[in-house]
């Protein structure tokens, strides 16, 4: 098979051209699947308490949803429109292993996918005295969406764990590869959690721009709201990421010490640090909560000890086997020392080698878990006990829900990063090289870069959403 | 009685939230027991406290001035970090990791002083603006830094690997023209449909040791125009070899492959056996280390998991001190653990990234481990004396 010639991307190159381009359509595309959950569930919350103010968050969602939709769009052709263009050979391979897949059902989700999306929306009015319709119109649009997030996993699943030892293996067989049901579960559930946030990250915004005491109100509950099924849903993603990693390790384990132990390792630890930031950021918004509930004062010992166990179980999760990015020290690293020094004062012993092992790992993550919980019930246990004050939390809450929701995007980002350069120089492991010079692992510094201004253009690009969607049309009115 | 039915209350909580902890600790993030009973410990002293808590006194919140508790804080936190220096210091923590803990733990001390600062009075207009940007400066410049802060490796290495390297059979030896043969099987993934080990099964194509595959003007040939002659056995496959290997393979390399094929059929090592006087052999074992170690190939670095020392470093990975399940195996069994892998375990199956011979160096090497660190021929059955679990063994190469 001949192909045309690549073209070259100016600037940036083919590889970090796809990079960003691909980047941008997951994260909208992770909002317009982790959003509408977060719509249905609030619409059913609604019905049930009869509380309007999930109804109006679930029209509010709703709306911004229906514009990111045209940009997840806009972002997904482009993608497919560079990958063929820049990498042909490789557009090749997938339309030829996933042909139906590719051509026929994707499209197809996507139109189904679209219709439902835009019933949902403008049948609001028109179904409000038939609310159980509506719903069903929701959740009908929530299964195609996984359906669809299902359907792209196979893809970027089948290019990291192609089946192997099999002869001219099945479609069903591309699909259903070692790695397919753990990104499914471990992208759900992470787009549960991006949905909590950004929900949050809404809040805080429509909050600082709120004009008069009510809507303070219901955007500091919003917020509230947001950051619950976010952290709620945080808890256990790094089980889901462990058991993801664990297939690659299954597959083929040197995917497995490239990720944890050799180049990507620092990744990692940059991941370890971030979540254990997030954990805290969280905690310490559940407090400020507390700190608007009349005698909730007297919890205050407990959540601080709290923090302390927090940070404490921080600390054991990111201490890494070694600080070196390699699997063995590069020759540079120890100039002007001995390779042996280096590795003293860098390198655990094996007497603390357990601190790097899952029994020390899963203690943090309970830890980390347990005490959000215990904060999370001390402050239900406040509420009962006194009024909440909606609209006179500190301000600084809005900066922590921000704050949440940068870490989200930056390390989705950067974990979407690994999951790429982890096959190394191969579009599809051992089955299809990239032979181009730009197939090498960029350092965590270049990454890191990278990462940060794409989430700066998304978050640009969200906060000029929510201000359209949700702000704009008010001020007009 | 009052305290009484405050327990009460909350017992079935406890209880409830107990038992999901438990679940989650076997099943979720499986921890040992003594580490479950500690969890339950520490969630029933912390519902005590809530059934305690009503009995504190109700405060306004007011919020404290940054300096009110600064004093007490420092002298706290000096003598917390005074405990944390000694107690690194005394379990030999590695500088890297002793300055990590102490930085967070300051970290955390400043965060504990400012955490009680007074609330911050809502912001609108310009000022609102101007704190956002701020705030995405930090958060930015913040996580940027951190990728930067942590340790780095030379993308130069990687790079160069990729490059398309000179080279011409007419100058080169026979070894290197082998070895470039090698790699060059290696890179056009034709192991994907090709086993050359001796006693390899047939793939989508014919093991090439276990068959004729002719001289060099046949397997050139059967590269290049892969379709003229079908393998024996292979008439009725579909998706026959690709006939573009010709184009897309340099001449000088299709050579090099040429001559690697023509070689590997005189390999004379088998799957069944350690190659005589290899357990001991100190050049054998030299090489062993130094594929166990990833000094040879970073990709096959055994030590990541199985430890330098032997101690394993990894949850699942084989103890390899452990001198009764060594003993139990056959040099058969041996090979097949490190060739095929260990099905539901992380061992993966190496034969992709080691030959066969490199299969038995990296087990003389191993054997060291449960023979005290001594260079000695294994037996299966042998009777050696236990090591104990937290004794590192570091074998000594003669």
């Amino acid at each position: 098979m001949e192909f045309l010639e690549p073209l070259q991307f100016p600037i940036f190159g083919n590889r970090t051209a796809i990079w960003i381009i691909a980047q941008f359509h997951i994260l909208f595309a992770s909002f317009i699947l982790g959003v509408p959950l977060f719509a249905v569930i609030a619409e059913y919350l609604y019905m049930r308490k009869g509380d309007y103010r999930y109804e109006r968050l679930a029209k509010d969602i709703a709306r911004v949803m229906a514009i990111a939709y045209s940009l997840t769009a806009l972002s997904g052709g482009t993608f497919a429109f560079l990958l063929f263009a820049l990498y042909p050979d490789f557009s090749y391979h997938i339309l030829n292993k996933f042909s139906y897949l590719w051509i026929l059902f994707y499209p197809g989700l996507v139109v189904v996918e679209t219709i439902l999306m835009y019933l949902y929306y403008f049948s609001w009015e028109p179904l409000k005295e038939r609310k159980g319709i509506h719903l069903s119109i929701g959740i009908l649009l929530n299964i195609v969406g996984i359906l669809t997030l299902f359907n792209m996993d196979a893809i970027a699943s089948y290019m990291n764990t192609p089946p192997r030892d099999l002869i001219n293996p099945t479609l069903w067989e591309n699909v259903y590869n070692y790695t397919w049901m753990p990104l499914n579960l471990h992208r759900l559930v992470g787009n549960i959690t991006y949905g909590g946030y950004m929900v949050g990250m809404m809040g805080a915004f429509l909050y600082v721009w709120s004009e008069n005491e009510e809507e303070r109100a219901y955007y500091d509950w919003m917020g509230y709201i947001g950051n619950t099924i976010g952290v709620g849903a945080m808890i256990f993603l790094p089980v889901l990421g462990y058991i993801y990693a664990r297939e690659f390790y299954r597959y083929a384990a040197e995917l497995g010490t490239y990720m944890m132990s050799d180049r990507l390792s620092m990744y990692f630890e940059a991941q370890a640090i971030a979540v254990g930031l997030m954990f805290l950021a969280s905690n310490y918004y559940i407090y400020l909560s507390m700190k608007r509930i009349e005698g909730a004062v007297r919890y205050v010992p407990i959540v601080r000890f709290g923090f302390i166990v927090v940070f404490f179980a921080a600390c054991i999760w990111f201490i890494p086997r070694h600080y070196f990015a390699t699997m063995v020290p590069e020759e540079w690293m120890y100039e002007g020392m001995t390779k042996a020094d280096f590795l003293k004062t860098t390198e655990l012993p094996s007497h603390l080698g357990f601190l790097a092992l899952m029994k020390a790992k899963n203690t943090a993550a309970v830890l980390l878990l347990v005490v959000t919980l215990l904060n999370y019930i001390i402050y239900r246990i406040a509420v009962k006990k006194g009024r909440i004050e909606w609209g006179e939390i500190d301000f600084r809450s809005q900066y922590i829900l921000i704050f949440l929701g940068f870490s989200d995007i930056w390390l989705m980002n950067l974990m979407g990063a690994v999951r790429t350069l982890v096959r190394k120089d191969y579009h599809v492991y051992l089955l299809l090289k990239d032979t181009t010079l730009e197939a090498y692992t960029p350092t965590l510094a270049y990454a890191s870069s990278l990462t940060t201004a794409i989430t700066f253009a998304f978050f640009s690009i969200f906060v000029f959403i929510v201000w359209l969607g949700l702000r704009f049309g008010k001020e007009k009115g | 009685m009052e305290l009484w039915k405050r327990i009460r209350q909350k017992l079935i909580g406890l209880i409830v939230f107990n038992i999901l902890l438990w679940i989650i600790n076997s099943f979720l993030y499986p921890l040992p027991v003594v580490f479950k009973v500690a969890f339950t410990v520490f969630t029933t002293g912390g519902f005590l406290i809530l059934v305690l808590i009503d009995s504190f006194p109700v405060e306004n919140w007011q919020g404290k001035r940054i300096f009110k508790n600064l004093i007490l804080s420092l002298i706290y936190g000096t003598i917390f970090l005074g405990i944390l220096w000694f107690y690194t210091s005394y379990y030999k923590f590695p500088g890297m990791f002793k300055m990590t803990i102490i930085v967070y733990t300051l970290l955390t001390i400043l965060f504990l002083i400012l955490i009680d600062l007074k609330p911050l009075k809502g912001k609108s207009g310009i000022r609102a603006i101007n704190s956002m940007l701020f705030l995405f400066f930090i958060m930015g410049s913040g996580y940027t830094l951190m990728g930067w802060a942590l340790p780095q490796f030379n993308p130069a290495y990687e790079i160069e690997k990729l490059k398309p390297k000179k080279f011409f059979i007419e100058e080169a030896d026979e070894e290197t023209i082998l070895s470039v043969g090698g790699q060059v099987f290696k890179d056009y993934e034709c192991f994907n449909c090709h086993d050359i080990e001796p006693g390899g099964i047939p793939k989508r194509g014919p093991a090439l040791a276990s068959v004729n595959i002719g001289d060099k003007e046949k397997i050139r040939e059967s590269i290049v125009e892969p379709r003229k002659e079908i393998a024996k056995g292979y008439e009725r496959e579909t998706k026959t070899m690709p006939d573009y290997y010709g184009t897309q393979i340099e001449k000088n390399y299709l050579e090099a492959l040429v001559r690697y094929l023509e070689n590997i059929g005189k390999v004379r090592i088998t799957t069944e056996k350690m190659p005589d006087g290899w357990w001991t052999d100190p050049k054998i074992l030299r090489e062993g280390y130094e594929i166990f170690e990833g000094i040879k190939n970073s990709d096959v670095a055994c030590f990541s998991c199985h430890g330098k020392d032997g101690i394993p470093l990894m949850t699942e990975a084989a103890n390899l001190r452990d001198t009764a399940r060594m003993a139990a195996l056959s040099d058969a069994d041996l090979f097949k653990t490190v060739s095929e892998g260990r099905p539901d375990t992380p061992m993966a199956a190496w034969k992709d990234y080691l030959p066969n011979e490199e299969i038995w160096k990296v087990i003389a090497y191993i054997n060291m481990f449960h023979h005290g660190g001594k260079a000695e021929a294994h037996k299966k059955g042998e009777t050696l004396s236990p090591v104990a679990a937290n004794q590192p063994v570091v074998p000594v190469i003669p």
